[in-house]
């Protein structure tokens, strides 16, 4: 029986038919007890509302309507004729059902078919006609079997249900033990992996350390230089091992907080590649990145960086004297944004492709741990993107493509500082998340108002309820409508004889490098030139100037 | 024997490698050639078989006809092809598990094991210098 978790009355009379006999027959009973049964549910009433075990499960009136509704049900089937014993069976069912539901231990259905019994048979021994005493012992009798004949379909019915529960429960927690098995075993698995991979380079280390204190290399300085450069590679190696195992780790645990917002996804692309071309030189790699619009992505700024990191360094790594190009797009799946860094290098070996992002899956001879990629994945996914590999094998080079969300443009904060402050600056750049930054700085550190549009149009509607003593404008600013005002420099320049700013001073900010418009600069009809990052590095100087300029 | 004592060292870390190299080059005086790549030591050792050979068992980028191996496996392969004329073998291990040796030393046909790091190098050195013929 337990093996159906929907069980029949077909299927509990089978199962319990070996045990059960024939159906009883109460036909000559049921003219005297039937009319008694009104009488016989009062007083089984009484039983159960002086029973305080009973009572708990029978305290509302729909509770008690229940009882009642079940308790006349069960007195028709009871002497019902033998051929309806389906319905019986049906009865048991659901009464076992409502029982289990409702947390009624299976003693108290038992205790309360007993008192049935008990009922019944005083009301037998009662209203049996007073000429036929003989017949009341066969009568008895009759009673007695109906009752055990219920008793052992109501047991089979609680067993075989319990029995299902329990299967059900038990069949959760092994699948659920299963995957703990799996998970621990790969715990192990990375703990057997991690602990080699960090003894290795440490016995190694040691071992050196023992031969350069014995004085192996006494004679041969150049031995021992070579020997205390080795050493140190591998102590710097075993240092990132272990910052990108303490990474996982906080990882795993959920410990690490995304700063998301919005920022250009190709200006930070091109920013992490600048820092990559001192090595890319070293390298004879040549590092190309596709030119394009803006394309605003939500993601933490930092991670953004590390997972582009992460993957050009491997690009670098594989690709020795090759190229590496690196494109941005949108993706087919809309509201995402695809960062695809493709290499002409070694490639990869097709076996090595499904596990490249778990740990310790490493192209490099020798061991290199290889966490990089998995805590890439990890942090991608972490922003609500995807990162996946292509190779067409050894050879072929690679390509790995990771998205992230589209960002929602943060906004531009239009007036910061104390609205009676004896100074106003304009700040015109439509990186939101820099202008909010900068003019609060200013803001804060000078004591000035700072008016912040996106867009050289902006500015000249700006200008004609504000004229502030000092404009800063952004070289790259988006193409204005109607081909006025391209840029930061077309900006000044049409300002240089707009009414109310050709006196004032102009400076030109940028957040890029601006080796190949150098002529443009010195042509320009600014007054200043300051670049984001000489801001960043040298604040005191910058506020200086700026003083003295409203000064 | 005539000149120098001839080691071929078979390990995995680039750093393990040089150190066991100079330990056996500078202090023990023996020449060595180091192999990072089980299949290369197979072709060298078909040319010129060593007084000595010293093998990682932990190499888990290895292969060997394809066939991904450690060093108790290259021992077995090398002690079929070469029979009487293989060279005493020093199995290496990083991952040194008490009751392990035994195991290994009859699995792999090795002549002795030694647990990495290397904790007295003087006496490492006596073990296998008394592995070679007098």
């Amino acid at each position: 029986l337990s093996r159906f978790t929907v069980f029949h009355a077909r299927d509990l009379l089978r199962a319990a038919e070996p045990f059960l006999g024939p159906p009883p027959d109460l036909n000559e009973l049921r003219d005297i007890l039937v009319p008694r049964a009104p009488e016989i549910v009062e007083q089984f009433y009484a039983t159960i509302v002086s029973s305080p075990d009973a009572v708990v499960f029978i305290q509302t009136p729909q509770q008690l309507a229940n009882l009642h509704r079940s308790l006349e049900a069960w007195v028709q089937t009871f002497f019902s004729a033998p051929a309806l014993v389906q319905k019986r069976a049906e009865l048991a069912l659901r009464m076992t059902r409502t029982h289990l539901e409702i947390g009624m231990p299976l003693e108290l259905t038992m205790l309360g078919h007993l008192r049935l019994r008990r009922l019944m048979l005083r009301e037998l021994f009662d209203f049996w006609p007073s000429g036929d005493r003989l017949g009341l012992g066969g009568a008895a009798e009759k009673l007695n079997h109906a009752f055990d004949y219920d008793l052992l379909l109501l047991t089979t019915c609680y067993h075989g249900m319990a029995v299902a529960r329990l299967e059900a429960n038990s069949s959760h927690l092994n699948s659920l033990n299963d995957r703990l098995a799996q998970s621990l075993k790969a715990q192990e698995s990375l703990l057997r992996t991690t602990s080699h991979e960090l003894r290795t380079p440490l016995a190694g280390l040691v071992g050196m350390l023992k031969l350069l204190r014995r004085g192996t290399y006494q004679n041969n300085p150049e031995s021992q230089l070579s020997a205390l450069d080795d050493s140190l590679a591998a102590a710097n190696h075993l240092l990132t091992l272990t910052d990108d195992l303490l990474h996982l780790a906080r990882l795993d645990l959920g410990r690490d907080r995304f700063d998301l917002q919005g920022f250009d996804a190709r200006v930070a692309t091109r920013e992490v590649l600048r820092r990559f071309e001192p090595r890319a030189i070293e390298m004879g790699v040549h590092l190309h990145l596709e030119e394009g619009p803006p394309l605003l992505v939500q993601a933490d700024r930092d991670r953004h960086a590390q997972v582009l990191s992460n993957l050009i360094q491997n690009a670098i790594r594989h690709a020795p004297h090759g190229l590496i190009e690196v494109s941005l797009g949108t993706t087919a799946q809309a509201g995402h944004i695809l960062t695809r860094i493709h290499d002409n290098g070694e490639g990869i070996d097709p076996e090595l492709l499904p596990k490249l992002f778990q740990p310790m899956t490493s192209t490099d001879r020798g061991g290199s741990l290889g966490l990089g990629l998995t805590i890439c994945r990890r942090l991608v996914l972490a922003m609500g993107g995807r990162i996946r590999v292509h190779s067409n094998g050894p050879g072929q080079g690679a390509s790995f493509e990771f998205t992230l969300p589209v960002g929602d443009a943060p906004c531009l904060i239009p007036r910061v500082g104390p609205t009676d402050a004896p100074h106003s600056i304009l700040v015109v750049d439509y990186d939101a998340n820099w202008s909010n930054k900068f003019s609060s700085w200013l803001a804060e550190s000078l004591g000035v108002q700072i008016f912040c549009v996106p867009s050289g149009l902006e500015a000249l509607e700006s200008l004609k309820t504000h004229v502030p003593q000092l404009i800063m404008a952004e070289v790259a600013l988006p193409a204005a409508h109607e081909g006025r005002i391209g840029d930061g420099l077309a900006l000044l320049e049409e300002l240089s004889h707009h009414p109310s700013a050709m006196l004032l001073p102009k400076w030109l900010i940028s957040g890029h490098d601006l080796d190949f418009m150098q002529d443009d600069l010195v042509r320009g009809s600014h007054d200043q030139y300051w670049g984001k990052d000489q801001i960043l590095v040298d604040r005191d100087r910058f506020l200086q100037a700026v003083q003295k300029c409203l000064a | 024997m005539s000149g120098l004592t001839l080691a071929y060292l078979l390990e995995d870390n680039a750093l393990i490698r040089r150190y066991l190299c100079d330990l056996l080059e500078h202090v023990a005086g023996y020449k060595v050639l180091a192999f990072e790549c089980p299949q290369a030591l197979l072709d060298r050792c078909r040319e010129q078989r060593p007084d000595l050979m010293l093998l990682d068992i932990g190499l888990p980028n290895a292969k060997l006809d394809g066939q991904p191996v450690d060093g108790i496996l290259v021992c077995k392969r090398m002690k079929q092809e070469f029979g009487s004329s293989m060279p005493p073998v020093v199995i290496l291990t990083a991952h040194a598990l008490a009751g392990e040796e035994q195991h290994i030393l009859s699995e792999s046909c090795a002549d002795l094991y030694e647990a990495k790091p290397i904790l007295d190098e003087d006496a490492f050195l006596a073990r296998l210098a008394g592995l070679l013929p007098r």
